[in-house]
Parts: structure tokens; C-alpha cells; sequence
């Protein structure tokens, strides 16, 4: 086991990581950027050390930076968090080659998983559905035509190259996707210098359901379930939750069994989690996988019982699951809520500034990570995340009853927080029927959302 | 779905209102409450610099001055500069060499308490990974204290060497 650990990243993450380590006997050695020397994690640290100024790319991104603040204080491992350096298979190359580990898959696992498409076919031919798409790049709109015939409308047209929604288009008719074609195929030339475009089937309306897997280097592994993620904001999550309302037991456990068989025969190893798109009729499909911690993690953990870091740090180690799929039990039912800077107001605009007061809720069942407290300066530069409050109960009512009293205990002043937002998804009643879609808040309008729950009687 | 905001730094690039609107404000804020005389952030294909008046222009890649930084850190909710009209008098006597990186700190040879340098100077590097980065002088002076031993693991933007009796400052 290691002995000393470097905690590469910030925020409530680094708060998180650190904990694990204390646990574990590990000495907890804190990155930090200059904008981040008053922070939560650095306060708690064994040793703190300063890597660069508060520009992350200086920072927390600066892989030599981060490796030689590993070696200097005398680190064996570096865990990365989430974000950052969590995924960059050259960072974990780098820090083998200099004799320590990187928390989290080894590098030639990162690579293999780095491509989307590679991945999407890699697990394609390991079991996972995918979504049905067109064989290949467009010849020719003919090609593209009889493609989308086969697929069945309506269809998305995606460019082989870059993102940022250039290129692509949902057409709904042959007609349609024929003008479209012409179109992307200047928009892709002009965007990426390459006009090569593929088609995708669409799916209206999808929940985000996403499967929590951990596989050893012996080849052992487990799934500890799914979560659902399909309340978001334009990509962005903001309430997680598990089991997912969107399957029944029979489903959830024929995906999730479905997931870990297909990463284990892929070679994956450590923590892992696969994105799927669910659409109405319950059939799911896979979209990418994430080799890192999650920001949602906590959700399994409050099911399951395990410490989900712990466990990362373990398998990184070299040691072996030591469980079985019989040995997973997952009780009950959690729901996270993402406690963001922002101001619902203003188009949930970002928000930096002092933390005047803050007090966590408690009771049974709630649980905050965060790296807040009163006089905290919340940096300009980074994302908006203050912490994360989790609700367990027996059954989804229970938690959302819990989570109500503890959303209307928790106090953050100072600046605005999204917690306006989930009071009034505790009152939609979509999100109450379990039937929330990943468009629903952007296809209604973040604003109309608010505006609504304005308007309804208090329950 | 990709999660980039809570889990990825914000990389995409920024249209100018944005920048005008969200970025400038929330930096400007910091930048008063800060005791820094400039502050540049990079963002993007966008960089931004603030720069108070009177502020001695830093070379463009040096750390701040570990003297200002501590200032800095004594008084990080201080009123906004409307309220303070005059900027934090710096100690014209004195300025701190910091170092420009996190790693092994190595002086150059005779770099003793007396000795005089220039602005610019380079008075020695730090090694990070094998690669050397240069200490750099931020004013003319003498060394007035060694903080920091040579082979001696430093962090980024420690203080390395005390230069005394300097220059006026220009402008």
C-alpha cells in the first residue's frame, strides 16, 4: 500500500480524496494553485504544496508540475480526482516512468478507452448496444439516404470530426436530410477541413442512466448498480440519483450485468462508470465510458456501503477486489443535489465571491461533502461546485421527504446558490413521477421551470 | 452525456460578452481585493491582463513577489479599492526572488549575502522533471539573505533569496 499520497486537484474533491487517505493511514499531501492556499483542503492537509498560480492550465493541469510536486514531497502515488488530469493517459505514462502510480485505470487502459468511437466499438463487440448508426462514413447522399432509411427516422447527422454541435443536424424526412446534408457538409469543411459525415439514429426522448463498475488487475469485477442522471442543464448534471426510476429491477440488473461482463472481457481496470441513453421504451444504449472517480459517486456509496475512493486506491495498489457480485447489496434509495455558485435568476449564471455563513444539514440519511465554511472565498476561476448533499431513505419518497428539510436547512450567504432550483424540482411533478428526461429543463426553458414552480400552491 | 462543467475545467472559448459580462467582473473584484500589482489570466484563446496603476510591469512569466503575496493574504476580504484610494505602499527597501516553479532549487555559484545584481539576472534555476527554469531577479539590489539551501525542494512562488537596498522604482 502506499504511504503517501499526493491529492492533485481542489475543491470538494480533494476534500474527499483526502478523507480516504486518513482512513487508510495514508499521509495526504495537497497540490494547490495560488488561488486555492485558503482552501478547505489545504487546511486539512498533512503537507500542502504550492504548484503554480491560479490559471489551472499552471497549474493543476501542468502535468511536470504536478509530478514534480509528487517527487519532491516524497509521494508514492497521485490521485487526480475528477477532471484535471483524471483521464490523460500521458500523465499517468509519465508518472510510471517516474516510478510512481497514478490512482486510477493504468495507461494503457486510459488509451484503449480514450476514443469514443473506439470505445463505442470495442464494447459493441464485447455485448454493449449501441446506438444504431450508419455503417460507416457517407459515401454520397444516396448512400446517406438509403443509410437513414435503414436506421429509421429521425436521424442525426454528425460530422466525423471536432463537436460544438457544428455539422450536426436531426432531420426528420428524407427531404429533410437531403438539404441538411449539403449544409453540414460545408459547415464540417469549413469547421474542422474535413466534410466526412456519419448518421446517428435520434432518440426524443432519453434518460441518462449510467452504470458504476470496479474491476481489479486480476480480472475480478463488479457492478455496484446505476445511477440516473437525466436531470441536466444544456449537458450539465444537477441531481443524480439510484436506483433509477426508468427500469425495473429486472432491467437494471440485466444492464448492469450486461456492463461489467462487457469491460471485464475489454481488459478495463480500477473504477469505471458507462454512460448509457435510455429511451421510452426501455431499451438503453452505449454512449462513452469514464475512467475516473464521479462527481455522483456518493449516490452508490450510500447504497452499497462501500467507499468507493477506498477501493480506487486499493485496486491501484495492486491489491485484489477481495468481493464478489453475491457480496454487493445495495439498499434503499439516494439522490444527490449539486450545490453550484450560481444564480438561477440570471441563467444560472457563475458565481465567486465570500461565503459569509454556512451550515450544513443533518438528520438521518443526509449526508454534505463539501470544502465550504464561513469566510471561504469562493475563486473566479474554477467551476461553480460548493459541495454535493446526498439523501438516503428506504424507498424514493423517504428521500425526497428527507431531502426537502434538509434543502430548507442548509444555509450558504454570501452569494446565490442553485438550491432555489432543486426546491422547486422537489415539486415537479415530473421528478416526483420519476419520468424527468435529459431535454426536459432545456426544451422547457431553465427560467419557465422556475417560473412555474412559482406559481404552484406550496405543498 | 459528457459532464464538462463539474468535472473538466471550462476550456471552451468565450464570446466577448461573456468575457465583458461574467469573466472581467468576477476577475477585477479578486484582482482589488488582492494586494497583486498584475494579474493575468489565460482562458481559452483569451488572456487577460489587470494591471493597478503604478504597479511595476512584471516580466511576463514571473511569479508574484512573495512580499506582496503575504500582504495579500493578511487582508483578503479588504475593501474595494473606491473605499482605499491609495494602493498598499510597497517596501521599497526590499524584494523577495520566488521560485518560478515546483522542484529542485539549485543557486548560481557565489550567490552570497552582499553581492549585487540586476534586474533580470538570472540567480539560478529550479529543475522540474530535468527541465531548468530559470530564477530570475525582480529588481536591482544585493542579496540580503539566502532563504533556500541549494538541491533544496522548493514550491512554487517560496521565497528564495532576500535582494536589499534597491533602486528607485521606475516610473
Amino acid at each position: 500500500m502506499f504511504t503517501r499520497i499526493l491529492i492533485a486537484n481542489r475543491g470538494e474533491v480533494a476534500v474527499r480524496v483526502l478523507r480516504a487517505c486518513r482512513r487508510m493511514g495514508i499521509t495526504a499531501v495537497v497540490a494547490y494553485s495560488e488561488a486555492d492556499r485558503e482552501s478547505r483542503a489545504v487546511q486539512l492537509a498533512d503537507e500542502a504544496i504550492c504548484v503554480g498560480p491560479a490559471d489551472s492550465g499552471r497549474s493543476y493541469l501542468a502535468a511536470a508540475s504536478i509530478l514534480s510536486a509528487a517527487i519532491v514531497s516524497g509521494c508514492d502515488a497521485i490521485h487526480p480526482g475528477y477532471g484535471f488530469l483524471s483521464e490523460d493517459d500521458t500523465f499517468a505514462e509519465m508518472t510510471r516512468a517516474h516510478g510512481l502510480t497514478f490512482i486510477g485505470p493504468p495507461p494503457e487502459v486510459l488509451e484503449r478507452f480514450a476514443s469514443k468511437a473506439g470505445t463505442r466499438q470495442v464494447l459493441g463487440a464485447h455485448g454493449l448496444p449501441t446506438i444504431p448508426g450508419s455503417d460507416g462514413m457517407l459515401r454520397d447522399d444516396e448512400h446517406g439516404l438509403a443509410e437513414a432509411a435503414r436506421i429509421g427516422y429521425p436521424v442525426l447527422i454528425k460530422p466525423s470530426a471536432g463537436g460544438g454541435g457544428r455539422g450536426m443536424r436531426m432531420v426528420r424526412s428524407a427531404r429533410e436530410l437531403q438539404q441538411a446534408l449539403t449544409v453540414c457538409r460545408s459547415e464540417a469543411r469549413a469547421a474542422f477541413g474535413d466534410d466526412s459525415l456519419y448518421l446517428e439514429k435520434w432518440l426524443d426522448e432519453t434518460r441518462h442512466v449510467e452504470v458504476q463498475v470496479i474491476v481489479d488487475r486480476y480480472g475480478n469485477g463488479v457492478h455496484v448498480g446505476e445511477r440516473d442522471c437525466s436531470v441536466q442543464r444544456r449537458h450539465q448534471k444537477l441531481v443524480e440519483e439510484a436506483p433509477t426510476p426508468a427500469l425495473d429491477v429486472a432491467r437494471r440488473a440485466e444492464l448492469a450485468e450486461l456492463a461489467v461482463r462487457a469491460v471485464v472481457a475489454a481488459g478495463y481496470e480500477n473504477l469505471g462508470t458507462l454512460e448509457f441513453l435510455v429511451d421510452t421504451s426501455g431499451d438503453f444504449y452505449f454512449i462513452e465510458i469514464n475512467c475516473r472517480i464521479q462527481v455522483e459517486h456518493p449516490v452508490t456509496e450510500m447504497l452499497s456501503g462501500l467507499d468507493l475512493v477506498v477501493e480506487q486506491i486499493r485496486i491501484a495498489a495492486g491489491e485484489p477486489l477481495g468481493y464478489t457480485q453475491a457480496d454487493i447489496g445495495l439498499r434503499g434509495h439516494a439522490i444527490e443535489f449539486r450545490i453550484n455558485a450560481e444564480d438561477v435568476e440570471l441563467d444560472f449564471r457563475p458565481q465567486a465571491g465570500r461565503v459569509d455563513e454556512y451550515l450544513a444539514p443533518g438528520g438521518p440519511g443526509v449526508r454534505m461533502d463539501s470544502h465550504l465554511f464561513a469566510g471561504y472565498e469562493v475563486p473566479p476561476y474554477y467551476d461553480s461546485l460548493l459541495g454535493k448533499l446526498i439523501i438516503w431513505g428506504p424507498d424514493r419518497q423517504t428521500a425526497i421527504e428527507r431531502a426537502r428539510v434538509a434543502l430548507d436547512e442548509l444555509v450558504v450567504t454570501g452569494l446565490k446558490t442553485n438550491v432555489p432550483f432543486h426546491r422547486a424540482l422537489l415539486g415537479d411533478q415530473a421528478f416526483l413521477d420519476g419520468r424527468f428526461t435529459t431535454n426536459a429543463l432545456d426544451r422547457m426553458g431553465s427560467a419557465a421551470f422556475l417560473a412555474a414552480s412559482a406559481a404552484r400552491p406550496a405543498s | 452525456m459528457p459532464d464538462e462543467r463539474s468535472e473538466r475545467p471550462p476550456r471552451a472559448p468565450l464570446d466577448l460578452g461573456s468575457v465583458g459580462d461574467e469573466v472581467l467582473p468576477a476577475l477585477m473584484a479578486r484582482f482589488e481585493a488582492s494586494g497583486l500589482g498584475e494579474l493575468e489570466v489565460r482562458r481559452g484563446e483569451w488572456r487577460v491582463r489587470l494591471r493597478r496603476d503604478g504597479a511595476v510591469p512584471a516580466e511576463p512569466r514571473s511569479p508574484v513577489p512573495a512580499g506582496e503575496h503575504r500582504r495579500a493574504r493578511q487582508a483578503p476580504h479588504a475593501a474595494p479599492a473606491g473605499a482605499e484610494p491609495t494602493p498598499p505602499a510597497r517596501d521599497l527597501s526590499r524584494a523577495m526572488v520566488t521560485s518560478p516553479a515546483v522542484g529542485y532549487y539549485q543557486p548560481i555559484d557565489g550567490l552570497d549575502i552582499g553581492r549585487s545584481v540586476r534586474q533580470g539576472d538570472a540567480l539560478g534555476h529550479v529543475d522540474v522533471l530535468g527541465i531548468r527554469h530559470d530564477v530570475v531577479a525582480p529588481a536591482d539590489g544585493v542579496v540580503g539573505r539566502v532563504l533556500a539551501d541549494p538541491g533544496e525542494a522548493v514550491e512554487y512562488g517560496q521565497d528564495l533569496v532576500r535582494l536589499d537596498r534597491l533602486a528607485p522604482v521606475p516610473g
